[in-house]
């Protein structure tokens, strides 16, 4: 804790019990006391070097590795800090924001979607596709000082599949059957069935590979400080404050995605928790932190104007989408779900409620994976009110007075579920008076994240608004296959011959072919309707201009290696 | 107070804290989702789901799980976070010090400006610059925490560059988030004392007292002013209450590492044993605070110490 902290809590409690009240005062320095004294302030524990703990903001400090280049210290703001840092354990933004810096994956892929080694210097999969023989790079060390050998990745896998329940890509961890260290670089992994998705798997930064020490010594599960071979090294840790990365002076193991595969330039990279987007904003213009990431089109607008202040951007392997429920009428019609797809414009939602930060989507995968194609435009349900009445004539739906549409003495209206985050209210309010164009009523209904997904999971909901993010094709398996229903695949969509094309292309090893599978899966989603797709986001980075060679990745990771920071 | 009317008093306080918990415990289990569901990633199946719920201890039935946390907490234990696995009373305690901290200086600030405001406005009733000053006490009601905190800091931090937007790092970050803490309860005690002075000042003890022959000053700080603050220190205990909850806003805006954050956040992660953790302490501060406050009332009205409590 902060002595200024200490200091001005006895001040005042000794101010209040000077104030007078005879009876109250005491209680409360004794409380004080217990808790200064008791919060050991959380830093790293691989103690190969003494930690820097000082009072003053990182950005004054002088330097701590000496006799090095110095490029300065990076300060980015994070919405929420991580609840702990170990690459298998639950995901949150504040978890995927410190993994990729901390822990070198054994792939990464670069803006193009290839697979770059990193740990992995070179690879030889089996013609039947399951094995996959890998050799590691050598010389490679861990932040603790231990070597990377095959036996630390055979550990980091057999832990994740016995204990990584809560992780993202867990279930393909699980295709694994089984890891093998053949000598002290190569290591075998074996399968049941091919696995297509596995570079996809092992190059997100949950599947960074860990220190089997860092494990064993930790010991209590509240204090884990889990160890990587990344490019920088935890320090100091200051519960919803700040987490600071020391430059990792020995790395030399960089993956080309970066000029510089050397160690950092960076000194340090502090990452200050700023929960509140506006106040993001003001600490970037009062240069309090260097890079914040903006999804506010006004915060845009705002940054746009600013002399020292550049917006670097990249699209997301996302998709924003308006889901159906597949399974409720008459949304288990496709002549309604068709509908109310051709009552939506695209183009107006990105430019009103977005300010132009996401591009109009048509296809069920996003532009950046294999197997999206252009050509999939010409089967979109696009924009067209006629169209859209028609086909709710054909549906059995007749149009009273009001132009409000009935069947069988029941009102066309739907409940819009989604969550309480922006620009979903946005979004949903274009959506809604999209819809009552065509004469359909919609009740917006907004629920925190984690309600939402409970909500959908459940099936109460006529129209979702929801995003997937993912690296693999395979993400139409988990959103849209049959198995899925009743967990992933909310809009509980069923198609047998969709499921049988993903689950060939889950298995299909050539890329050509695995493509033409997903664009074949696609054709039939699509005329299916069992959601609009609507947009594919767009990530935007705000940078002080006394930031230099600051890059965005894949999946808007940022990529430091690069950068200094000039001027400070 | 007597000693058996502070017994009762403080079993009176254990009865509510016992009722605080079940309260919050109902409402985390009505809320749709738990720790798990919020934890787990979209690839997760519903075996896995299950397993994780398992583990977590929370497919136990509700009672159970209630009277599982109610034992720990009678043994000093408040559990360990669903999410990082932490002891939640560590995790309370790294954040106490920074609440604590923001909540004196707000109380200090809000009893200067309210104290201050209220005793010229009050003696001067009727003046323009009551007005002015009641005018800028209503504004300070009614200007909602998040949009003051943003004017203050567009003003201080980004036009004038003399303080700093976010962040806990020196005395000077503690000035913004006090500020705009502070302002609302000050406007709510300047008007108290206000109206409250303004009926003391017309009462016949006064008249005599200046009568006597004292100076003006020793009238309104003997006689008036002591007289006029029982129903301001009254109303202070209370008005912590809504200080809580604008530390929530203002500790988010500011980044301020107190426990409304750490609350908010665990909300989100439908982190129960640090919500239940935080809220009893919060409630127990709040309730700890009100007595303090009614012994201090008991002191300045002797009626109220003798009969009413």
């Amino acid at each position: 804790m902060p002595r200024w902290i200490l200091v001005l809590l006895l001040g005042s409690a000794l101010a209040l019990s000077a104030a007078g009240c005879a009876a109250p005062a005491p209680a409360m320095p004794a409380a004080v006391d217990a808790a200064t004294v008791a919060p050991a302030v959380v830093v790293d524990a691989t103690a190969t070097e003494a930690p820097v703990t000082t009072d003053a903001p990182a950005a004054t400090e002088a330097p701590v590795a000496a006799a090095e280049p110095s490029g300065g210290v990076l300060v980015r703001a994070m919405t929420s800090e991580p609840a702990q840092i170990d690459p298998q354990g639950p995901p949150s933004s504040g978890l995927s924001v410190v993994l990729p810096y901390l822990f070198d994956t054994l792939v990464v892929r670069d803006l193009d979607n290839n697979v770059v080694p990193l740990l992995a210097e070179s690879w030889d999969e089996a013609a039947d596709g399951k094995t996959i023989t890998i050799k590691l790079r050598p010389d490679v060390k861990f932040n603790d000082g231990t070597p990377l050998d095959a036996e630390a990745v055979k550990f980091t896998f057999d832990r994740f599949k016995e204990s990584g329940v809560q992780s993202p890509i867990y279930a393909g961890i699980q295709q694994i059957a089984g890891i093998e260290a053949v000598d002290d670089l190569t290591v075998r992994f074996t399968f049941d069935a091919p696995a297509a998705n596995f570079w996809s798997t092992v190059s997100m930064p949950y599947a960074g590979i860990i220190s089997p020490s860092s494990v064993q010594e930790a010991g209590d599960v509240s204090e884990v400080r889990l160890v990587g071979t990344g490019p920088f090294r935890l320090g100091e840790w200051k519960p919803g404050q700040s987490i600071t990365l020391d430059r990792n002076p020995d790395y030399a193991w960089g993956a080309a995605v970066t000029e510089n595969q050397g160690a950092p330039y960076l000194d340090q990279m502090v990452l200050k928790v700023i929960p509140d987007a506006a106040a993001q904003l003001a600490a970037l213009e009062a240069g309090e932190v260097d890079v914040i990431f903006v999804n506010n089109p006004a915060h845009r607008d705002q940054l746009a104007t600013e002399p020292n202040i550049r917006l670097e951007e990249t699209v997301l392997n996302s998709l924003i989408y308006l889901g159906f429920n597949n399974r409720k009428a008459p949304y288990d019609d496709l002549k309604v779900r068709q509908a109310l797809s051709h009552a939506i414009n695209k183009d107006q939602i990105v430019e009103a409620a977005l300010g132009g930060l996401g591009i109009a989507a048509f296809a069920p995968l996003p532009p950046t994976l294999p197997g999206f194609d252009p050509a999939l435009k010409a089967d979109e349900l696009g924009y067209d009110v006629e169209k859209a009445k028609a086909l709710l004539t054909e549906a059995g739906f007749t149009a009273g007075g009001d132009g409000k549409w009935m069947r069988d003495g029941e009102p066309l209206r739907a409940v819009l579920l989604t969550s309480t985050r922006p620009p979903n209210d946005a979004i949903a309010t274009v959506i809604q008076s999209q819809l009552q164009e065509i004469g359909v009523d919609v009740e917006i209904q907004q629920l925190d994240g984690k309600a939402v997904m409970e909500a959908a999971g459940g099936g109460q909901f006529d129209l979702l608004l929801w995003r997937y993010d993912w690296n693999d094709p395979d993400a139409l398996n988990i959103f849209l296959g049959s198995d899925r229903i009743g967990s992933t695949n909310r809009v509980a969509y069923s198609n047998p011959q969709v499921d049988e094309l993903l689950k060939q292309g889950a298995q299909e090893l050539d890329e050509q072919k695995r493509a033409q599978i997903y664009r074949d899966a696609e054709k039939l989603i699509m005329a299916d309707a069992p959601w609009q797709a609507i947009y594919n986001p767009i990530d935007l980075m705000a940078i002080r201009d006394n930031v230099q060679d600051l890059k965005m990745g894949y999946m808007g990771r940022m990529l430091v290696n690069d950068a200094r920071v000039v001027g400070q | 107070m007597t000693p058996g009317r502070l017994a009762h008093r403080l079993l009176g306080m254990v009865i509510a804290l016992v009722a605080v918990s079940v309260f919050t415990f109902l409402a985390l289990a009505t809320i749709p989702g738990d720790a798990a569901s919020a934890m787990v990633g979209d690839s997760a199946s519903q075996e896995q789901l299950a397993a994780l719920r398992d583990q977590m201890g929370l497919s136990a039935s509700l009672p159970q799980r209630y009277l599982t946390f109610a034992a720990g907490v009678l043994h000093g234990d408040l559990g360990r976070s669903l999410v990082s696995g932490r002891p939640v009373s560590s995790m309370i305690l790294e954040r106490l010090p920074y609440t604590l901290l923001l909540s004196f200086s707000a109380i200090t600030l809000a009893l200067l400006i309210g104290g201050l405001a209220g005793m010229i406005a009050g003696t001067r009733a009727g003046s323009a610059l009551d007005t002015i000053i009641m005018g800028g006490m209503a504004l300070g009601i009614a200007v909602p925490t998040f949009w003051s905190a943003l004017l203050l800091i567009m003003v201080f931090s980004l036009k004038l560059r003399w303080l700093p937007v976010v962040g806990a790092t020196s005395p000077l970050h503690l000035v913004l988030p006090t500020v705009v803490l502070a302002l609302p309860t000050a406007a709510v005690l300047a008007r108290l004392l206000r109206s409250s002075l303004q009926d003391t000042l017309g009462a016949d003890y006064i008249r005599t007292a200046h009568a006597k022959g004292l100076p003006s000053r020793r009238v309104l700080t003997r006689h008036a002013l002591r007289n006029s603050l029982a129903p301001v220190v009254a109303i202070l205990g209370l008005q912590i209450g809504h200080l809580i909850a604008g530390a929530f806003v203002v500790e988010t805006i500011f980044a301020w590492p107190g426990l409304g954050r750490l609350t908010v956040q665990a909300i989100f992660d439908r982190d129960y044993p640090v919500v239940l953790g935080t809220t009893l302490v919060i409630a127990a501060s709040f309730l700890m605070i009100n007595l303090l406050v009614d012994l201090a009332h008991g002191r300045l009205d002797p009626l109220v110490g003798s009969k009413s409590i």
